[in-house]
Parts: structure tokens; sequence; C-alpha cells
């Protein structure tokens, strides 16, 4: 048990140095010379770009300069913007609730219309309700995420005037289109999961031996089959955070909304490789504690495992 | 099964953790003015019956750019002199008909050779932040203009082009500034955004951050900016020093303004329409004119004096350094149909260097250039470019006719395709590359670029000596063109005291710069808002930016 | 799926024959194939349909609705919607195609080295692998468009290293179960050379599993091309490209729903058709329907 804790945070911390390897390549990854972006709309001089150079500590050997940012990082100093000078940090502390309340509430959307239209389908298999909802959700999954909010903003903000069209906070009316945005493609997923392992638990022996015994239908569902059909699925949560961290970028550029995802596009067309740089490697970092945490609790609640 | 089951379990553990903690979070990050929607405003003043009938309410105005910085000493961007108008005042202050008025300086003098000038200023105003306004004010926001705090900024070339000097406190309400050079049109910079006053404490205290945390005299003052979000700012209820020609006096009328940033045209134009903002900043021409006309909404346009919409043509790099090559370019421009439509009844063409609501504007320099697309055809089959290869694209010695455009597309959607396509009708090779304002920087630093999109409001040509004076090659100058005639017009435009011989020197130059073909006029930049019918009195100040101080939102 | 199969079907000798029949029946892979089909013909025979130019601007016509000039208008500056509508699919297409390439060859190299070698080579491309997974898939593309710069080619090689993990991953797992087989000892003992055993009869019996992860990677693919497109870090104007021109015809969504219905559609029905043979390569390959896991298929739900 210990063995495997040392053993699995051991391998996260191995992860976590390739990505902030990974992520401080991205200055030097660069084409050209990157004072001049930093410096901008400035007149410069070649006096000027040297200093900078200097003061960037440019000129050390590759190793020291990884040094000092992974220093700095680890004390939660991800350097400055070079657009509107910044602090990174702050910038990402200031986006990333309003990234984090989209993302919960678009898992939540997905896990519900996913989970019980996957539920129906299951039950009645072969019937042209399971049709319909298989071809839903293989369109669900092949429909562009931005002509979905699109179509989703025409129709409840312009023609019902139900919900805003630019959204900020956490409200459940300001966020209900971002996540339904983000979520559909999500349901589809889940409701797929759901059916697929539903009937799969549906023709197992203790659910039919459960119905020979004569126990009334819903019991069998709701008791029996419904709990093991939904592990899978649960299981899946846990991937599903990167997805969703990573996905608001779209759903937050149509919706105006604040968030990391915008930040990180906005970064790039600025060319703001401080902000970046910020951006990946926070989420990635979260993605690798999430997965962690997850194993680590998985052991904990597994008495199997600890045994060993 | 069991292992699948803990695993589940784990996972939910887990998110409940997450949702916990950032359930903890929440209050902290939410700011009490998001949650008031903008359409609610109007009801708003019906609570507080006390108040005057017009006071009270939220204006939510959607804008396209986001600015880089509140500091009106750092400042560039027409977003950021957007929001700086409602923050700050000036020493003077310009009414629309471009005559000057008192600002925060009640009196003013220039000295003989218009290199000195003596301020009386104002002594019952204070800033947002309670210092009271003095010279040392002034002084503190000149100096740090100038200083290494600033990196560039429109304020600084304004101070640095003339010499500046220093700025003396002579006493507590008289101030001088000082140039080495001679600046006639200083008095009408101090009433411009750039110049204006910031408190000297708070320069002091912010430091870096004072960008982020502005604090002027202004009719209102900042309260908050969530980054690509919004920029909220409130009414200053001290404020009793509006310029005389303002429509009413006192405090202004809105409770708070709200600047959401919206950089797509097409969210603007949903949110206005859902009620979610009241003013839309540069609309969808064709979606504004059907909501003007169905009694939705209301179309304010203003069309701007001094450098229309035109590309800097770059003279000093093949294959634009050939005169042929640049007329052609202007000639294959149908201006009047681009204006058309990219803008509607919004866009007015322009065929000059300086649009025809300036002073000084020239009508034989606005004359020479209609489309005209054989003549265009002409000019290049002189200079060698045929298409030889039938793809449409003129080629010469194997070279195709390749105009590079490096720029930023939030500045020019609504018509770079359509330019191209004009350009490509006759024959070029259009290549757009879409980037920032910083990064399209670097790539003219660095040469690389055929054109350059610019226009600048101003209600003289002015502008004309930063953009193409030899002196400003390699910044600002980008046409790369050295005559010394337009030079020494130029020159002495900008330091001329005489007003007719400074007009002749402008029409000179405006010829000169048209006769070499130096840019592709399109056309004159009519700033359009979409507003609500209930927000009332929206003006616009003498550059086309909205005159908030006076807007109210009827009841 | 495989009780509906006739006896002579499961008589034919050569396996991927079998499988590919038991594709060919399959109701929704017929439509999809069918489907995917005209998309293709349409894009790569434009000249056939139409003789405009697609970047060609005629002012005076802008905003056409749709009729028998232009069968799906013309957009704001007067350019013809259908033939940017196929040229521009065919953008959208082949930035699919060469981005799951990308990411196939580079990861199924990977893979067959890291997993017939293992010891520290494996160890490393493994760590490599998991170093690349941590960030999500969009952020990833994302990150190497903001060293390459906005562009096609750019966004297809971001895309196509975002897809290097996954198929890294699989073929790892297959290879190592492959390894140890009989016929795997039997070659080695007869002296052929690593090269060749991983060529001839490693990869070959590894391609089936690989094969449902290229299919549904292919839509997956055009939708993440599409979104960076849409973004604006993609095709640069005026090129057209699906994603691209439904984000320029955005600002016209109220006078003219050609121009964001009609690339919209197009992307939506690419992918549809995609899934919906990858759906039945699944089955046909693993008799049950594929698990939908996010980190096996970038961008699933972009």
């Amino acid at each position: 048990m210990v063995n495997y804790l040392v053993r699995r945070i051991f391998t996260s911390i191995l992860v976590l140095f390739g990505v902030s390897v990974l992520v401080f390549s991205v200055i030097h990854l660069v084409p050209g010379d990157v004072t001049m972006a930093i410096l901008g709309r400035q007149k410069v001089s070649p006096e000027k770009v040297a200093e900078l150079r200097a003061q960037l500590g440019l000129n050390d050997p590759l190793y020291v300069q990884y040094g000092r940012y992974l220093n700095k990082a680890l004390h939660g100093d991800l350097g400055v913007s070079i657009r509107n000078y910044l602090p990174v940090s702050k910038s990402i502390a200031e986006q990333m609730p309003s990234t984090f309340a989209l993302a919960m509430s678009a898992l939540a959307l997905a896990l519900s219309i996913g989970g019980i239209l996957g539920l129906l389908a299951a039950l009645r298999h072969g019937t042209w309700f399971d049709t319909l909802v298989m071809g839903l959700s293989v369109s669900g999954l092949s429909i562009p995420t931005f002509w979905m909010g699109l179509l989703l903003i025409l129709l409840f903000s312009v023609k019902l005037g139900l919900f805003p069209s630019i959204s900020n906070g956490s409200s459940p009316a300001e966020l209900f289109l971002p996540a339904l945005t983000l979520g559909l493609p999500e349901a589809a997923v889940v409701a797929r999961m759901v059916r697929a392992s539903m009937l799969d638990v549906l023709s197992k022996e203790y659910i039919i031996t459960a119905r020979a015994k004569g126990l009334p239908e819903r019991l069998v569902i709701l008791k029996h089959a419904l709990r093991n059909a939904l592990i899978p699925v649960v299981t899946f949560v846990g991937l599903q955070m990167a997805y969703l961290l990573g996905g608001a970028t779209i759903v937050e550029t149509m919706f105006a909304r604040q968030g990391i995802g915008r930040l990180a596009v906005q970064s790039i067309f600025n060319r703001d490789y401080p902000m970046v740089q910020g951006v990946v490697l926070v989420t990635a970092t979260i993605y690798v504690l999430i997965n962690t945490l997850t194993d680590i609790t998985y052991v904990f609640l597994n008495p199997k495992i600890r045994l060993k | 099964m069991k292992n699948t089951l803990f695993k589940g379990l784990s996972v939910i553990v887990l998110i409940g953790l997450l949702l916990v903690a950032c359930g903890g979070n929440a209050p902290a990050t939410e700011k009490p003015v998001i949650e008031q929607p903008a359409v609610e405003a109007t009801e708003a003043p019906a609570e507080a019956t006390e108040a005057p009938a017009v006071s009270g309410g939220i204006l939510t105005l959607g804008i396209a750019i986001e600015p880089e910085t509140l500091d009106p000493g750092d400042a560039v961007y027409v977003q950021e002199q957007f929001i700086l108008i409602s923050l700050f005042d000036s020493l003077l202050s310009m009414a629309p008909d471009g005559s000057l008025h008192p600002g925060l300086a009640t009196a003013w003098e220039p000295n003989e050779g218009y290199s000195e000038f003596t301020f009386t200023l104002r002594q019952d105003v204070t800033f947002h932040d309670g210092t009271a306004f003095t010279a040392e004010a002034v002084k503190a926001s000149f100096d740090h203009i100038v200083s290494e705090a600033v990196l560039e900024s429109g304020g600084k070339s304004l101070l640095q082009d003339h010499q500046y000097v220093e700025t003396v406190v002579v006493d507590d309400h008289t101030v001088t500034v000082k140039f080495a050079a001679s600046y006639p049109t200083f008095l009408r910079d101090a009433a411009r955004q750039w110049l204006s006053i910031s408190s000297p404490t708070a320069l002091e205290k912010y430091g870096q951050d004072y960008g982020r945390n502005p604090v002027g005299t202004g009719p209102f003052k900042f309260v908050q900016w969530d980054a690509q979000s919004q920029i909220v700012i409130e009414r200053n209820s001290d404020y009793n020093w509006a310029p005389e020609f303002a429509a009413h006096e006192g405090p202004a009328h809105l409770d708070q303004v709200v600047f959401r940033i919206l950089s797509e045209a097409a969210t603007r134009l949903t949110a206005f329409e859902t009620g979610e903002i009241l003013v839309a900043s540069e609309p969808p021409a064709l979606d504004a004119i059907a909501m003007a006309e169905s009694g939705k909404a209301l179309i304010q346009t203003f069309a701007q004096p001094g450098i229309p919409a035109i590309l800097m043509i770059n003279a000093g790099k093949a294959p634009t350094d050939d005169i042929n090559v640049r007329k052609a370019m202007i000639l294959a421009v149908n201006q009047e149909e681009l204006a058309q439509t990219a803008f509607q009844s919004l866009g007015l063409p322009s065929y000059s260097v300086v649009s025809p609501t300036t002073w000084g504007y020239d009508e034989k320099a606005d004359s020479l250039y209609r489309y005209n697309l054989e003549e265009a055809g002409r000019l290049l089959e002189e200079s060698g470019w045929v298409d030889s290869d039938g793809d449409g694209i003129r080629e010469k010695n194997g070279e195709k006719l390749t105009i590079d455009w490096p720029d930023n597309p939030s500045w020019s959607e609504a018509f770079n395709e359509l330019l191209a396509g004009y350009l490509t009708n006759a024959g070029f090779d259009v290549q757009y590359r879409s980037m920032d304002d910083g990064a399209q920087y670097e790539e003219l630093l660095a040469g690389n670029y055929t054109l350059v999109y610019m226009y600048w409001t101003r209600p003289d040509p002015s502008p004309l000596r930063y953009l193409f004076h030899s002196e400003n090659i390699g910044g600002g100058a980008w046409t790369n063109f050295t005559s010394d005639e337009l030079d020494a017009a130029l020159a002495d435009g900008d330091t001329q005291t005489d007003e007719e011989t400074r007009k002749q020197d402008y029409i000179t130059a405006q010829n000169i710069i048209m006769e070499n073909a130096l840019v592709l006029p399109m056309f004159t930049v009519n700033t359009s808002y979409l507003t609500s019918p209930a927000v009332q009195d929206f003006t616009f100040d003498l550059e086309g930016y909205p005159w908030i101080y006076d807007i109210s939102i009827a009841q | 799926m495989i009780s509906e199969l006739s006896p002579a079907l499961i008589q034919s000798n050569s396996p991927g024959i079998r499988v590919l029949k038991q594709i060919l029946r399959n109701r929704s892979a017929q439509m999809g194939g069918i489907l995917l089909l005209i998309l293709i013909f349409f894009s790569y025979a434009a000249p056939l349909f139409t003789d405009k130019d697609p970047n060609k601007t005629e002012p005076s016509l802008a905003l056409k609705p749709p009729s028998l000039e232009f069968p799906m208008g013309t957009d704001g500056i007067g350019r013809d919607n259908f033939t940017r509508f196929l040229y521009g699919g065919r953008l959208s297409l082949r930035v699919g195609l060469i981005g799951i390439t990308i990411g196939a060859l580079i990861g199924i190299t990977l893979g067959l080295i890291s997993g017939y070698f293992g010891g520290w080579l494996d160890s490393f491309v493994s760590w490599f692998t998991d170093v690349l997974m941590a960030f999500p898939d969009i952020l990833l593309a994302l990150a190497i468009i903001a060293i390459l710069g906005p562009g096609i080619t750019n966004a297809m090689l971001a895309i196509g290293i975002a897809f290097v993990p996954s198929f890294m991953r699989l073929t790892r797992s297959s290879v190592l179960s492959l390894r140890e087989m009989t016929y795997i000892e039997a070659a080695r003992s007869l002296g052929s050379s690593d090269a060749r055993i991983l060529i001839r009869h490693i990869l070959p019996n590894s391609i089936r599993t690989l094969l449902v992860l290229i299919t549904l990677g292919i839509g997956s693919s055009i939708l993440a091309g599409a979104a960076l497109n849409f973004l604006g870090l993609g095709a640069q104007p005026p090129t057209p490209e699906w994603g691209a021109m439904l984000n320029a015809g955005m600002k016209f969504v109220r006078q003219a729903w050609w121009l964001t219905v009609f690339p919209g559609a197009g992307i939506f029905l690419a992918v549809l058709s995609i899934n919906l043979i990858g759906d039945a390569i699944s089955d046909a390959v693993a008799g049950t329907s594929i698990t939908p896991d996010k980190k096996q298929h970038p961008f699933t739900a972009q």
C-alpha cells in the first residue's frame, strides 16, 4: 500500500516534471527573438534588446533558466504578461472560477440528460425509441460545438428571450446556455455508455435470478441493474475534467465569458507567451493532480489493494 | 466489478471535495455589480423618488476591444480613450465645434514662440481618491508620461516630439509647461485624454499597477476591471467642474457605466437585441439599419475628421517601390462600392489621405484617382507585370506580384477580404496574415509588409507628420518614402503659427502624398453606435467618442 | 450483429475480408459511406459543379439568397457560397485526414518501438506520452499553435501531435500482447530481424484495433480542425474552410442563414458519416459497441 502510494506519487512527479520542461521550452521554441515580442510596440534599439535579454536571463545556460523558472513556478510566480504587465498567476486565478463553474454545470447536465436517455433506451432496447436515442447520440458526437452554440443562442436568447446570450456570472440562468453547449456532446457519450452498460448488466445472471424470484421489475431495475450500470459512467467522469477544462475554450469565446480557455486563445493571438505558458501549465497540473488523487482515493477505498 | 465500484466512489468523493472547495471561493469572486442586468436599469430610478427625474440607472455598453491600460499617460488606442474620457479631465476642453474652453485650467497663456505655456488652475477640484488638484498634479502627470515607466504612448510621443523640458510649479494653482521646440498645437493637445491629469498620490501608490487603478477628476470613478469581461465605472457625486459646453452641470446622470467587452460584432448585436447591453459599438451595418428601421434602435454615427481609413503602402520594398504598382493598387479599388458593401449607408468612400470634414482638406489631392481597372492593368503591364501562366496573378521574371498584409483583423474584418478581392481582380496576389497589434508592430519594424492599415481621428491634418515625415521612418512613417519637399511642408505645418501658411503646408503635403501614391484611401471612418431608444442625449465629443457624462436613461 | 451473419460469411477464409463484408452489411455504415462518398466527390470534383472562383468577390451581388445561379447564395462580399462550400470541404476533409495521419504515423511508430523493445526505451516513451496526455487536447493544440503561429499547416500538425498519445498507447498495448505469441517467438528463432517482425507480423495484427481509432479519429480531427479555424487559428482569409466560413457567416446570421447553415451542416454531415462508419467498424472488430473513452479519441466532443 505505502509502496503503491510512493510509486504513484513518484510517477506523477515525473510527469509534472516533464510538463514543466515542455511548458518552459515554449518560449525557446518560438521562432524569432522572443525579446522582440516582449518589446512590442516600442521603438527598439539593439542596446535595449540586449539589455532586456540580460534582464530576462536569456543569456544563461538553459538548465539555469529552467531551474529559475521552476523555482518561481513552485512559489506561485508564473511571470508577468507581456501585454498588460499583470502577474500571470493573478490573471489565471481571476479566470479560473468561471471556467470551473461552467465545467461543473456542463458535467451535471451531461450526466442527467445522457443518463436518463441512455437508461430509457436500454429498457426499451430495440424499439424506435432506442433507435432515436442512438441516432441523437451519434449526431450529438458529430455536431460542432460552435454551430450548436449559435443555434442555441438564436433559439433561446433571440427568439424566445429566455436566457442571456452573453454570460459572466455563475447564476443558473447565465450558465444554462454555455453549459448546455458544452454538455450536450458529453451527454451523447454518457447516453451511449449508460445504454451499453445497462444492456450488459441486464443480461447478467443475478438480474435474471432476481426476475425469476418474482421481484417487481421496478425494484430489479433500480436496486440491482441501475446501480451497477452506472459504475463505468462515474469512472469516466474523472477523465472528463480535463476535457471540460479544455473544451470550455470555444464556449467561453462564443458567450464572451471569462475563463481560462478564452484567456489561452486571446494570449495566443496576442503572442503573450508567459500567459500561454501559465495557462497550459496550470491546466495540465490540475489534470495530473485529479488523476493522482482519483487513483489514491480509489486505493484508500478499496480494501483489496490495501491488503497487498 | 468491485474495483470499478470503488474507483467510481472515489471519483464521487473527489468531485465532492472539489465542489466544496470551489463553493467556498464563490462569494469572493462574485461581484455585486455583475448581478445587475442592464435591462433592469430603466426601472431602478422608480425607487429613488427624491433624485432628479433623469438621474440614475446603469448604462451597459458593448465594446469591441479590451483596453491595455487605463493610465492616460500610457494609452495609445481608441478603446482606451473611449473610457478615459469619462474618468479624467484635461487642462483644457474642446467643444464638438473645435473651440477651446476651460477644463482644469481656467486661463492659459503661451509665450511668443509657443514653447512655454502658463496655466491658471481651478481651485475647487479633488481627485477621486480625495487628493486635492494642484499644480503638483499637473507636473506629476506630465513627468510620469515622459518617465521610464511609460514605454511608448500617445502622450509620450506628443511631448517628446516637441522636446518637452519640464513643468514648473509657479504656485499651488499656477503651472508652466516648457518645451525646447515651438509647439503651436499644444493647447489643443492639452485638451486630449492622452494628456489628462492623474492623481499624484495614486501614481505613487500604484506604480506599475496604476494602469489598472486609474484615479482622475472626471465625472465617473473607476470601480473595477474584470479582465476579458468588463470595466465598471460609477458616478463621481462630487463632480462640479464640467466643461461649459456640456448640456448640464454637476454630477453625471448615470449611476454606473459598464463597458462589456464583446469582441465579436455578432455577439454585440445579439446582446443588444436581447437587451443585455443598451449601446453596441460598431454594429454590423445591415443589422443596425434593419433594427433602426423597425424602431427598436437608433443609429448614432460620427464622420471622423483627420486621416480616413487608408492603407499605407511600403514604397521602400518591391514590388511597391514602383510608383506604377502603387497607382495601380489605388485604381483597382472601387471605393464607393467598398464603402457601400462593407458599411451600407453608414460608410462614405474616401479618395485622399485627409478626410473632407478636416480643417485644411484639399479637393485637388482628392480628385487624383477614381476606380479604373483598365488603367490599373495598363500601368502594371507598363512595369512588366503580366499574367503569363493564366492563373489570374501577374508575374515578372518569375516573381509573383505579391502584396504582404500583416494585420489585426479586429480592426479590419469589415473590409479586409473585400479589399483583397479588388486587388486580386487586378492580378495581385494578396497575402493577408492575421495577428495582434504587437505582432504586427514587430513585422512592421522588421520591414515585412506591403500594406499597413491606419486611420487617425483629428480635427486637423497634423498626424501627417508622424505618418509621413522621413524622420519617422522605422517607427510611424511606414511608407518608407523620403522627399525633402514633403518633410519641409510637414515640419513647417507642425510649428508654423500662421494659420494660413500652415494650411498651405498641409495642402502641399496632401498633394505630394497622393501624387506619389503612398496611400490607398478606402473610406471615411464613420464611427457608429446602436443605441436603445431608452438611452437619451447620446452625443459625441470632438473626436467621436460618446460623451457619456450627458447621457441619461429614460424611465 | 454477429448472429445476423450468414454461415457462408463466417466460413470465408480471410478474416480481413470477413470484417470488411460485415462492415459493408451494416446499415449505418452504408448510410455513412454513401454520405461520405458524396461529400468527397462534390469537394474534389468541385470544378465539375462550378466554374466560379471561390475567392472572386462581386460586391454588387452580396448576400443573395440561394437561387439557380447561386445554389447556396452569396456571402457578404458577393462570393459564391456554393463554390466556397465545395472548396472549403476539400480543406476541412484534408485537415482531418492529414491531422490523423500525422498522429497515427508518429504514435504507431512510437508504440511499436516502445512495446517491442521494452526496457528504458519503453519507460522513456511511456513517460513522454504521459506528459503529452497531461495537456487537454485542445490546449495542447493551442500551445503548439502558439509556438508555430496560426495557419492551416500548423493547425494540422497541432491536431496530429494531440493524437500521438492515443495511438502510441493503443499500439503499445497491442504489441505487448502479441510479443509473447508463439508465432512471433517462432519468427524470432528463425532469425527474422526485429524490423521484419515488427512490420510483417506485429503491425498487421494490431491494425484491427487501430482501425477503429483511426476512423473515429478522422471525425474528431475534422471537428478539431473546424474548431481551430473557427477560432481564427487555422486557415487565413480568404481561404475557404467550413469552420472559418461559419465564423464569418455569424455576422450575417439574421440576414443570410445560408452562410451559417451550409458550412455547419457540412462539418456535421462529414463527421456524422465517419462516426457511423467507425461504429460499424468497431462492432465488426470487437463485436461490441465502442466505449467512448475521451482519452482514446481526442476532441470527441469539440
